[in-house]
């Protein structure tokens, strides 16, 4: 714990330091991209085992996406399925001991506003630029600059809430690892005893549970204000 | 048991029945709870910290981030008051 809790600097390229996000991010693409390229080698009329769970998944995605965001807008099921995957496999990196991506708030920022530019894009698309622009004058033009701070809340609250739960696990786990590695000293056994087992229940709340509740919750969020936008 | 097998049947319209009908609406409520909080919170601690920087570059005591922070306040409303009245508009149209 010699610099914090902010992620550690790995390499650097020409000046551009690369932090441990970007390499566990990388890892989480060259992961999803394998998987995804031996899942759908061979697919046939008949589902194999695995094929049946792939289906499974997308299937549920593009329920949830209509369920959420109404029949019209089920072309949304690609980009939302590929974040929540995204996601939960991040949040849930932190039980392999890899720190998650989503602990650095540049990540979870830049997820809210690639929501946040879905909102307003696909908003005037829908509507047309004259009423998307027309919506910011309700319920009357002395509030237009109330609703331009209200909408721009919504990618900061957005992204700090994901950052804001993966982080705070992290530095309760990391602490708690510090103070058992302690008292397993004090026993003087030689053995860390009581880092075996007494983290596994805080690894499941925090990461586990919390984890996949954080990235749903992101991604219910954005579908919900994208269609709410485009309605 | 089997009325709520029925139930199910009758609101999956798709193949995909993931989540059907009114429990699904309770889940995307229980996910609008959960912002609530923040997005009470985001703009006043906003309005805080740009008060704070305009009081700082123009070289007032604190006019300005009372000032902001008040209307981090008002606009914290009107984002959580959206955000509930947002089925109840739903229901008029």
């Amino acid at each position: 714990m010699d610099a914090g809790f902010g992620p550690r600097i790995i390499f650097e390229i020409g000046g551009i330091p690369i932090t441990e996000t970007v390499t566990n991010t990388w890892l989480i693409m060259i992961a999803v991209i394998v998987f995804s390229y031996f899942a759908t080698r061979n697919l046939e009329k008949i589902p194999g085992k695995l094929q049946n769970a792939i289906e499974a998944l997308v299937d549920a995605i593009y329920g949830l996406t209509k369920q959420s965001m109404g029949d019209d807008k089920v072309g949304f099921a690609p980009y939302m399925g590929t974040l929540l995957i995204y996601l939960t496999i991040a949040n849930l990196l932190g039980l392999v001991g890899f720190r998650p991506p989503t602990a650095d708030v540049n990540t979870t920022l830049s997820l809210a506003i690639m929501t946040f530019a879905m909102i307003h894009g696909f908003g005037m698309k829908s509507k047309g630029v004259g009423t998307y622009l027309k919506g910011f004058t309700e319920p009357f033009a002395a509030l237009t600059p109330l609703n331009v701070i209200g909408e721009l809340a919504t990618p900061i609250s957005l992204g700090f809430r994901l950052f804001g739960n993966i982080v705070g696990g992290l530095i309760i786990m990391s602490l708690l690892y510090s103070a058992l590695a302690v008292l397993s000293a004090k026993i003087g056994l030689g053995i860390p005893i009581f880092q075996t087992a007494v983290p596994a229940p805080f690894h499941i709340y925090f990461d586990l549970f919390a984890g996949v509740l954080q990235s749903f919750i992101f991604v219910m969020l954005s579908m919900v204000f994208v269609s709410m936008a485009m309605d | 048991m089997y009325i709520g097998m029925e139930y199910y049947k009758i609101n999956s319209d798709c193949e995909c029945d993931f989540m059907a009908g009114s429990k699904f609406k309770m889940y995307e409520n229980l996910v609008f709870l959960t912002q609530i909080g923040i997005s009470m919170v985001v703009p006043i601690l906003g309005g805080l910290l740009i008060g704070k920087f305009i009081d700082e570059k123009v070289g007032t005591n604190s006019i300005f981030m009372l000032s902001f922070i008040v209307l981090g306040v008002v606009v914290a409303f009107m984002n959580v008051y959206k955000m509930v009245m947002r089925d109840y508009r739903k229901k008029d149209k």
